[in-house]
């Protein structure tokens, strides 16, 4: 080959099989087809389950009402129809790899690098949402634990959003539990600390049994009156709150990765997502009805704790709160320490395929962890977390997913066509319709979201547009060959 | 004996290996090489992102594995494997009761001036919480040709050392090679004496001289084989010239007590044991804590 290759050539130039398949198998086949059905579900409901809950409506009671109810369910049918597409898509490659190898392979640089900068929105922005959630259970918990109240400005972000713009004025100058919380959870990463099957395990029980605490409390006080008017936004403020609510749903995804692990994946993949969401659905739906039937739609708004605070309310009692406020900050401290680590592990694996610059996938020699790597995530998360108000990083966090989500629905079409023959574990049910209905539902939610993420979304684009362009497309480790055969 | 190596790709893996290998060669056994790695998910997670960290991991350990059977001892019988493990230490005391290692070996952190040993994280963890020996290579270690010359095992004038002195008999005895015990006696040279002179220093040491010498005829009245210890003391005005002083084969292996080191080697770094493990300039085996 002659000079550079054209940008064309750049975009859908694909990463052989083989690297994928290099070096794989060092777990002894300990993994293989040895999840039953059971057990995917609960991961499924564990990856899911319990992060956004704990947040989530007091932004998005204010916007649908009552009617948040049906955005529950419009976010998680779309989760649904986008979880069953990425199952087909992770099916056709025999061997494990991130979706970000998955596109590489399948579909090229081009695609790959856009699932990366989307991954970045999943995990990265999603990280600094949480930690800003946390920081509110966490003054919670202090508060009615010994009685002090941190100050204000170490509570909040300054930065709020209006419409198109973002600026300052918010209450507080910084989120410092939210950025400290980073930084410890990035310490334990660099420490070695990964999460075990076990953990998590404990995690998910943690998190379901403080929201059956909340329903079976908050349940007490309800007043079906306060469900009138159902929907006092319409239609709009139901779907704006469904583009929102969608990022409770991510992880569901988790459930389609495993499909290689798992007994009988035709039967028990489609089942354990149906189930899977049918189960995290139910505990969303029915927290939120009792949350709605204990106090009145306009207390929601601007409340901190959400959850913890409503207990509170209807109890008179501080310890309901403190038991559903420490279980927060418990298992979203888990949940942050998850995030991160796969933040820096999607980064370290585009550093090493010559996407980023070595430095993400240098290693310590004697922990092998990625030191630098996860040095410059925390301060790049520690950094969201601390200055931007969390609606805005929710609302990021659903458009990535969603933008990723659409693309593999896509993808799942393009590759019928283009590779009919190709085996697939799982393939979706009704193709060609799922797919389209798949797509259809991320753009519809997709454009729900308000208008300050879609400004931010561009210029992240142009961001890793730029960066495509000028460093990953010309060190990428495929043109690197081509320039030497 | 089987001995488990503690291997990384660096200078400290491969003096452990030489040290593991002059023990195996010498006791009629094998080794077993280990390089611990961290471990990634052991669930589906969202876009499988830690995958490709996951394989490099793999790769890197298949890369260090091929670079140890290069250098490995070719006449002792060797096994290679990796494990995951959350910690380096938790790795490698699993993997010794999952091949039931009789002694885990270890290389010495950098930090060590040349022929002098200094714990790292790994070796101070594991020093804490093994049940079974473990043996430093000094930095800069290089094998003598052959076999274990001698076995000497540090002692002082507790109780405990009875215990230790008959374990480090075994350790002789595996190696087929004569036991010695050794004795170190540090003459404090202050700057200002207590009101009682520099000769209550002395006085003090020799003290110490006779509690060790009873120490050792305890020891060898109650010795089981006719081929009791000898005793050798060491003399100096600092550790580094007491531990230094005695004559030393370059095929001799220390054994020292961990229940000197009271368990916490890094707490109580400026105990006895401790100096003694730092500055000799030969391999060294901990004993760990004996059931007084």
């Amino acid at each position: 080959m002659n000079g550079a290759p054209s940008l064309r050539q750049r975009l859908l130039r694909k990463k052989p099989m083989t690297n994928i398949v290099d070096g794989h198998g060092g777990h002894d086949g300990e993994l293989k087809r040895s999840i039953t059905l059971f057990q995917l579900t609960m991961f499924g409901v564990g990856a899911t389950i319990g992060t956004g809950i704990f947040f989530v409506l007091s932004e998005q009671v204010p916007v649908a009402g009552p009617g948040v109810l049906i955005s529950f369910l419009l976010a998680g049918i779309t989760a649904g129809l986008t979880a069953l597409c990425y199952a087909e898509m992770s099916s056709m490659i025999p061997v494990s790899g991130s979706s970000y190898s998955y596109a590489y392979v399948t579909l090229g640089e081009g695609v790959a690098f856009l699932v990366a900068a989307c991954l970045i929105m999943e995990y990265g922005i999603s990280a600094a949402a949480v930690s800003v959630g946390w920081s509110e259970y966490l003054h919670n918990l202090i508060h009615n634990v010994t009685g002090l109240e941190l100050p204000r400005w170490m509570l909040s972000a300054p930065i709020v959003a209006e419409g198109f713009s973002l600026h300052f004025g918010g209450d507080g100058l910084i989120n410092l539990p939210a950025a400290v919380l980073v930084f410890l959870c990035s310490f334990l990463l660099m420490r070695g600390a990964t999460e075990s099957a076990r953990t998590n395990a404990i995690m998910v029980i943690i998190k379901l049994s403080v929201l059956v605490l909340f329903i079976a409390i908050a349940v007490t006080a309800f007043d079906p009156g306060r469900l009138v008017p159902f929907a006092p936004h319409g239609m709009t403020g139901i779907s704006a709150a469904a583009g929102a609510i969608f990022f409770t749903y991510v992880g569901l995804d988790a459930v389609s990765t495993a499909g290689e692990e798992v007994e009988n994946p035709r039967r028990n993949l489609p089942l354990a997502i149906l189930l899977a969401l049918v189960i995290v659905t139910t505990f969303y739906v029915l927290v939120a009805l009792v949350a709605l039937g204990a106090q009145p739609t306009s207390e929601f708004e601007g409340q901190e704790a959400g959850l913890a605070t409503i207990l509170q309310n209807i109890t008179g009692s501080t310890w309901p709160a403190i038991v559903l406020s420490a279980g927060a900050v418990v298992s979203v401290f888990s949940v942050t320490l998850i995030v991160l680590y796969g933040q820096t592990r999607i980064l370290f694996a585009m550093s090493r395929d010559g996407m980023l610059p070595p430095i993400f996938s240098k290693v310590n020699p004697h922990t092998m962890s990625p030191n630098a790597n996860t040095l410059i995530v925390a301060c790049c998360v520690a950094a969201v977390a601390a200055f931007m108000p969390a609606d805005v990083l929710w609302h990021l966090t659903s458009m990535g997913t969603l933008v990723a989500f659409a693309v593999v629905s896509a993808g799942v079409i393009v590759l019928r066509y283009r590779q009919p023959d190709a085996p697939r574990g799982f393939r979706v049910p009704l193709f060609p319709v799922l797919p389209i209905l798949s797509i259809i539902s991320c753009l519809y939610l997709i454009s729900s979201l308000s208008l300050i993420v879609f400004k931010l979304t561009a210029i992240w684009a142009f961001l890793a547009a730029v960066l495509y362009f000028t460093y990953s497309s010309r060190n990428s480790a495929l043109e690197r060959k081509d320039r030497t055969q | 004996m089987k001995f488990l190596v503690g291997y990384s790709a660096d200078k400290g893996g491969a003096e452990a290996l030489q040290l593991a290998g002059l023990l195996a060669r010498s006791s009629g056994g094998s080794v077993v090489v280990v390089t611990v790695l961290p471990g990634g998910w052991d669930h589906p997670s969202p876009a499988r992102v830690d995958v490709e960290y996951v394989q490099f991991l793999e790769q890197h350990a298949a890369k260090t594995l091929s670079g140890a059977k290069k250098i490995a001892p070719g006449d002792v019988p060797a096994e290679f494997h990796a494990r995951h493990a959350k910690t380096a230490s938790e790795g490698l005391i699993a993997a010794a009761a999952e091949f039931g290692a009789d002694a885990i070996v270890l290389g010495s952190s950098r930090k060590a001036p040349m022929a002098r040993f200094q714990e790292g994280v790994v070796a101070s963890e594991i020093l804490r919480s093994a049940s079974v020996p473990v043996a430093l290579a000094p930095r800069g270690y290089t094998p003598p040709q052959g076999r274990v010359a001698r076995v000497t095992c540090a002692i002082a004038s507790s109780e405990s050392s009875v215990t230790l002195a008959q374990k480090a008999g075994e350790i002789a005895a595996g190696f087929h090679v004569p036991l010695r015990l050794a004795t170190f006696i540090v003459r404090d040279r202050q700057m200002y004496p207590t009101g009682a002179g520099y000769d209550a220093e002395n006085l003090v040491a020799n003290q110490f001289r006779e509690q060790a010498t009873a120490a050792y005829q305890q020891i060898s009245a109650g010795w089981p084989g006719s081929d009791r210890p000898e005793l050798v003391l060491g003399d100096g005005r600092d550790w580094k010239s007491a531990v230094a002083s005695p004559d030393w084969d370059p095929a001799e292996l220390l054994v020292i007590g961990s229940s000197h080191l009271g368990g916490f080697l890094r707490v109580f770094v400026g105990s006895n044991s401790g100096k003694i493990l730092r500055h000799a300039p030969v391999p060294r085996m901990i004993v760990p804590r004996l059931a007084d």
